[in-house]
């Protein structure tokens, strides 16, 4: 898997609990070329049932990317993020910690467990469509990744 | 150490202090009784040493004496008893009854010695013999004394034999030599019709010639002597002994004193430990106090950083939200409300990038006492080009040109510093004037401070404002003029006090500013 063709859609896992970072998401991914299919989980244990592919989402697709907000309910997003990467079968899944924070504690506990970058949304909207943007070009385009 | 030592040992210390604490309470009294020994012992040395001498003389004295007598017998033997005798003189004892008669040596030596008997030294010269002639009376031994003279001298005639002892109620010393047959006695001695004795030899002890003398008058001017001696020197002693009383009793005296002045002193000295013992009952509970605080501040910190983490994340959500669906209305939709619309919304996503940037300034605010690291060599320079490096953008847009001296290293946090630089660069550049923005960076040593200098020639500042431009959310322009939050200066500020130094600005309105602040050198 080196660059994708535009024909096979690429799946991406939005782990995200505010509707409007959602909505934001999926407008900043509207934007691109690239044929996505995202697919979005309020909470952390949404995220882990979707992963294992658990109860309704069992026919659903092991995603490519995984965008993973920090503050969640019922099970937050440094918890998620230690399940995957110690998960043999999802820890090879890039995960980009999407978040407001800028603390520097966050930062480095999330790469401390092993999150593949973290990126501060940013306030404007311009810069908010070109960061998820060039994410999406990074980890789907750019970056070589190892073959399933 | 065994038991019988440890005791010999325990006995011993407490002799010793016992005849201590009697010199120190009874001084006197035992000097007293010293002197009397010293005064008794040389007394005693002297009376002995006295009555050898008046022996050792008496000695002398009376073997001159008995010489001298013994000489005159010989004298008068050679010299006129044998001349007399052969002119037809007869030599009796009884002399005195006849006319033509001369005495016998040994009656004239009787006589002599009577003669010096009579004289007021109490001197007695006696001639006895175990074999005396008949007509004398009292020719024998008397005495225990005169018995053992004649055994003593019939064995050794060359010695004399002597003895103290009393005579007649007088000490006196008794000298007894041997008289001896001499050449010129035998004859007449062993012809003599009246002699005990007929075989007399030359050498032979015929008898003894004993000197008495008395030695009382001598031993009482002595004695006397020896009292003069024994009160001068009581006298002496006396004296001796009150001057050491006085003495004495002085120096308890200033003992006394002395001991009163070391309790006098004690006691201030233990008042004085109280009042130091009480000071630092007080310094301790000041330092609990302290301690208290510290903790009471610590805690109020930790709660200041929980805010600051949630004016991060929790504020930032919403106003997220805000700012970025009002610009996405503003795409969606300008033009196509009506022209009140369009402003409405401008000023909503403006007012949410300003809150935004608020809240970020306040955080770094914060930030300066929370988040600071610890001070380290920090290369000037280093930091000036990272402040650079994050103003590049303004830079380039201004125009502006950044120019500094070299810059020393200073002890300080890297990420403060730089901010600070970023900051005071940063105001330069944004409050430029009508020309090309000139920044200079300068540094000097002073008293181990190094003082750095941001020099531009921007729009300055009032002198009546300088005083309020640190100040928090402090603005002197529009927003639209210059924007900003009021924050960076009192960042500034933030820092340099934190790094123990301070900051200062001086300017000329129209002309420029320059800061200065103060940080320690490394």
């Amino acid at each position: 898997m080196s660059t994708r063709s535009t024909g096979s859609p690429i799946d991406i896992l939005l782990v995200e609990d505010n509707p409007g970072d959602v909505r934001l998401t999926k407008e900043a991914l509207s934007a691109s070329k690239l044929s996505n299919q995202l697919h979005v989980v309020p909470d952390g244990v949404e995220a882990l049932a979707y992963l294992h592919q658990q109860g309704p989402y069992a026919q659903q697709p092991r995603p490519d990317l995984i965008l993973l907000d920090l503050n969640l309910p019922k099970k937050d997003g440094r918890e998620v993020l230690a399940d995957i990467k110690a998960d043999p079968l999802l820890k090879r899944i890039p995960v980009v910690v999407l978040t407001t924070s800028q603390a520097e504690q966050d930062i480095l506990k999330t790469y401390e467990l092993h999150a593949n970058c973290y990126v501060t949304k940013p306030v404007d909207l311009d810069q908010f469509v070109e960061v998820v943007r060039s994410i999406k070009d990074f980890w789907l385009t750019i970056v070589k990744l190892p073959q399933e | 150490m065994s038991p019988a030592t440890t005791s010999v040992g325990r006995r011993a210390s407490n002799a010793r202090r016992l005849f201590l604490s009697l010199l120190y309470e009874h001084t006197i009294l035992l000097l007293v009784i010293l002197l009397c020994a010293s005064v008794g012992g040389v007394m005693w040395q002297l009376s002995r040493l006295s009555s050898q001498l008046i022996r050792s003389a008496a000695l002398q004295g009376t073997s001159l004496y008995a010489s001298a007598i013994d000489e005159f017998r010989t004298l008068y033997t050679s010299e006129v008893v044998a001349r007399l005798r052969s002119q037809g003189i007869e030599v009796t004892h009884d002399y005195k009854t006849k006319t033509h008669a001369i005495p016998l040596p040994a009656t004239l030596t009787i006589e002599f010695g009577k003669h010096l008997s009579q004289g007021e030294t109490g001197l007695q010269v006696r001639l006895y013999s175990d074999y005396p002639f008949p007509w004398r009376k009292d020719g024998g031994p008397h005495d225990d004394f005169e018995e053992a003279a004649l055994r003593f001298l019939r064995e050794h005639p060359d010695q004399p034999f002597t003895r103290f002892e009393d005579v007649q109620g007088r000490a006196s010393l008794r000298y007894a030599t041997a008289d001896r047959m001499r050449p010129l006695c035998v004859g007449c001695h062993n012809t003599h019709p009246d002699s005990p004795k007929t075989d007399w030899k030359v050498g032979d002890v015929r008898g003894v010639v004993e000197v008495v003398r008395p030695l009382d008058t001598v031993v009482a001017k002595s004695r006397a002597g020896l009292q003069d001696t024994f009160l001068f020197m009581l006298g002496l002693a006396g004296v001796g002994v009150v001057g050491l009383s006085i003495v004495i009793r002085k120096l308890r005296h200033v003992s006394v004193e002395l001991e009163q002045k070391v309790e006098e002193r004690t006691a201030e000295l233990s008042q004085a430990t109280t009042a130091l013992e009480t000071q630092y009952r007080e310094l301790q509970q000041t330092e609990q106090q302290l301690a208290q605080r510290a903790e009471e501040l610590g805690r109020s910190n930790a709660e200041l950083e929980q805010f600051a983490y949630v004016a991060s994340h929790d504020l930032q959500e919403p106003l997220r939200m805000v700012a970025s669906f009002t610009q996405l209305l503003g795409k969606r939709y300008k033009g196509r409300l009506d022209a009140d619309a369009d402003e409405f919304i401008g000023y909503a996503v403006d007012g949410a990038t300003r809150m935004q940037q608020l809240i970020n300034d306040l955080l770094a605010y914060s930030r300066v006492g929370t988040r600071g690291k610890e001070f380290a060599p920090t290369s000037g320079e280093a930091v000036l080009d990272r402040a650079l490096q994050n103003l590049k953008l303004a830079i380039e847009d201004s125009g502006a040109v950044v120019t500094h001296d070299p810059l020393p290293t200073v002890l300080g946090d890297e990420g403060q510093l730089v901010q600070l630089f970023q900051n005071l660069i940063g105001n330069a550049v944004k409050f430029r004037g009508t020309e090309t923005p000139r920044v200079h960076v300068s540094a000097e040593s002073r008293d181990g401070d190094v003082v750095f200098s941001v020099r531009d020639n921007g729009i300055g500042i009032d002198p009546q404002f300088t005083d309020r431009i640190f100040l928090i959310f402090e603005r002197l322009h529009q927003q639209e003029q210059y924007p900003g939050t009021g924050i960076g200066l009192a960042i500034c500020q933030k820092i340099v006090q934190r790094h123990g130094g301070r900051i200062e600005v001086e300017s000329q309105p129209g002309k420029g500013t320059t800061f200065r602040f103060t940080v320690r050198a490394a």
